[in-house]
């Protein structure tokens, strides 16, 4: 079962003004992640390095879903053709045991892919 | 141009690598990731919808694609099909990033020979690093390998004889040459020697038991060779210890039903209902082998129980009206007008009122009308134009018996322009079918 990050609002930590605009889904997903980042693609709006943000979404993990909460500070930010914006957002104050069953069930998820992706091709495992 | 290529450029050479990807944040992840590799960004095109990205697969032929698995309503792996066309195993790189990491969806992308399958979202770095992977074993493959492409090629070419040379003359180069004598079974397979075929899939399940390429090439043959029995038997094997693909599927739907194993199909619907993709051709085989199962149940008098497996069949085509008349006229043969209704119900809208529908409904309702007002009902029908042979000859019969000449005759008249034969055919039979007072002319 595959894990997800997804997040609800993301707010300007100074003017709590949402920058995410959401109108035809509820939430966005991350792109990437690391150990202290995560990586959203953002519609409509161009955040700089260095901008403060809230964010509030949910951490799916399998089936369970769990409310996630951080405060953020954009590490990387490049625009997109569609006048949005891809950002690296660095993580300050997270819960960090859930993140880390987060990155565990990817790690977990994603070596098991790679296991039945070599056993199906033929490939000693 | 000067300098050293990247070993991405030296291997993409003057082409193009294609990104299918409806993200735009993902899609210049990879974009900014393959110029990090060495390649310029006019070498890499993104493209959104699958028309497209079809059409350019099968015009440009790019050696590297990253695809996501769903696009629109269409699947990746139908691009990366297209490709692996064009080019051997070692000349082209096919990655699919996906959010979907259902067993059955890495099957389907494994058996399509993907290099990789990367799980969205995924960690910084990952998605190089896997890139990176995959070039490293297409541009220094070991000499097992290299000796496995050699084979493929000579296999490509139809040289069957010198194909099975080189993948026998591989085995020593590996501890578990599982893959060459999978490699070498196929080439058999293509000389008509099955049995040779078979022995080296299970020579290759002895260096590796449960090779799964092993495995499913032995189960093929067996099934090539109308040899169900022992396929059914593989198919326990094959289900326990993998996830079955969509082809997968509609194989063991054919050994089940080849060798009776009803009770079996609900159990194979069940998986069918949880498969990502479904071929037409999946859809197709399930479909029919359910309607077997349930013209069988009807000849052990399992009426109830045809009605169910009838009932997912009718689930998997959609209530096709083909399906529908099928199930129908089996319950019409059988005399069993209730449950022909029960399907007929089914009907979409769509074909409601259609001529095929009025013909079916009209089939049906001769098990439970009085002959005189079935006979009135589908007078009518032919007089609209939308009756066939068959309704014709019948309410001839029955009007004929009654002597309604008069009925019979305005029929003839319909049918004299638009049938000529089938005029002939109904004169005869009013005339044979009369009351012989009618004939004597009393």
């Amino acid at each position: 079962m595959n894990s997800a990050i997804q997040i609800k609002t993301l707010k300007h930590l100074s003017t709590a003004v949402d920058v995410l605009h959401l109108t035809h889904q509820n939430f966005i997903e991350a792109c990437q992640y690391t150990d202290k980042t995560v990586t959203l693609e953002i519609e409509h709006t161009r955040l700089e390095v260095g901008h403060l943000l809230s964010l509030e979404g949910q951490i799916q993990i399998g089936e369970k879903s769990t409310p996630f909460t951080a405060i953020g500070k954009v590490k990387n930010s490049s625009p997109l053709f569609n006048r949005g914006s891809r950002v690296e957002i660095y993580l300050q104050q997270f819960e960090r045991t859930l993140w880390a069953q987060f990155l565990e069930s990817k790690t977990q998820a994603q070596n098991k892919v790679d296991s039945l992706l070599l056993k199906i091709k033929g490939e000693v495992v | 141009m000067t300098g050293k290529l990247s070993p991405l450029r030296e291997f993409v050479k003057d082409g193009v690598v294609l990104v299918v990807e409806p993200s735009p944040g993902f899609s210049s992840i990879y974009q900014t990731v393959l110029q990090t590799m060495g390649l310029p960004i006019e070498q890499v095109v993104v493209l959104r919808k699958f028309s497209e990205a079809l059409k350019f697969v099968i015009e440009k032929k790019p050696r590297l694609i990253v695809t996501e698995y769903e696009i629109e309503t269409s699947f990746g792996l139908d691009l990366l099909e297209e490709q692996e066309k064009q080019y051997e195993a070692l000349d082209r790189i096919s990655l699919i990033t996906t959010k979907n990491s259902s067993d059955a969806a890495v099957a389907e992308a494994a058996e399509g020979q993907v290099d990789g399958y990367l799980l969205k979202p995924f960690p910084g770095n990952s998605f190089q690093k896997k890139l990176v992977e995959i070039l490293e074993q297409k541009i220094k493959p070991s000499a097992y390998h290299q000796k496995l492409a050699v084979g493929r090629k000579l296999f490509s070419s139809r040289d069957f004889d010198h194909a099975v040379a080189e993948f026998r003359d591989s085995k020593p180069m590996h501890s578990k040459p599982s893959l060459a004598c999978y490699h070498a079974g196929v080439s058999y397979q293509a000389k008509g020697e099955l049995s040779k075929a078979v022995a080296e899939f299970k020579e290759g399940q002895n260096y590796q038991p449960l090779h799964y390429k092993c495995l499913l090439a032995e189960f093929e043959t067996l099934l090539a060779q109308s040899n169900y029995p022992e396929a059914y038997k593989l198919t326990a094997t094959i289900r326990e210890n993998y996830p079955v693909t969509s082809k997968r599927l509609g194989q063991i739907f054919v050994a089940a039903v080849f060798t009776s194993h009803f009770e079996e199909l609900p159990t194979l619907y069940e998986m069918f209902a949880r498969l990502d993709q479904r071929s037409p051709e999946l859809i197709h085989i399930s479909s029919t082998a359910l309607l077997t199962a349930g013209k069988f149940l009807i000849k052990q008098n399992s009426l109830e129980k045809s009605q169910d497996y009838f009932n997912l069949g009718l689930l998997i085509s959609n209530r096709q009206f083909d399906y529908i008349e099928k199930i129908v006229n089996e319950y019409i043969r059988i005399a069993a007008p209730d449950m022909a209704l029960n399907f007929l119900a089914n009907v979409k809208n769509s074909d409601m009122g259609t001529p095929a529908h009025q013909r079916l409904s009209l089939r049906v309702e001769q098990l439970r009308l009085p002959p005189t007002e079935w006979a009135e009902k589908a007078r009518k029908l032919i007089l609209a134009g939308n009756a066939d042979s068959e309704i014709s000859q019948k309410v001839v019969q029955v009007l004929a018996r009654q002597g309604q000449q008069a009925h019979i005759q305005l029929i003839l008249d319909k049918v004299s322009k638009e049938d000529p034969a089938l005029h002939s055919i109904l004169e005869k039979m009013s005339k044979d079918y009369s009351p012989r007072e009618a004939k004597s002319g009393v």
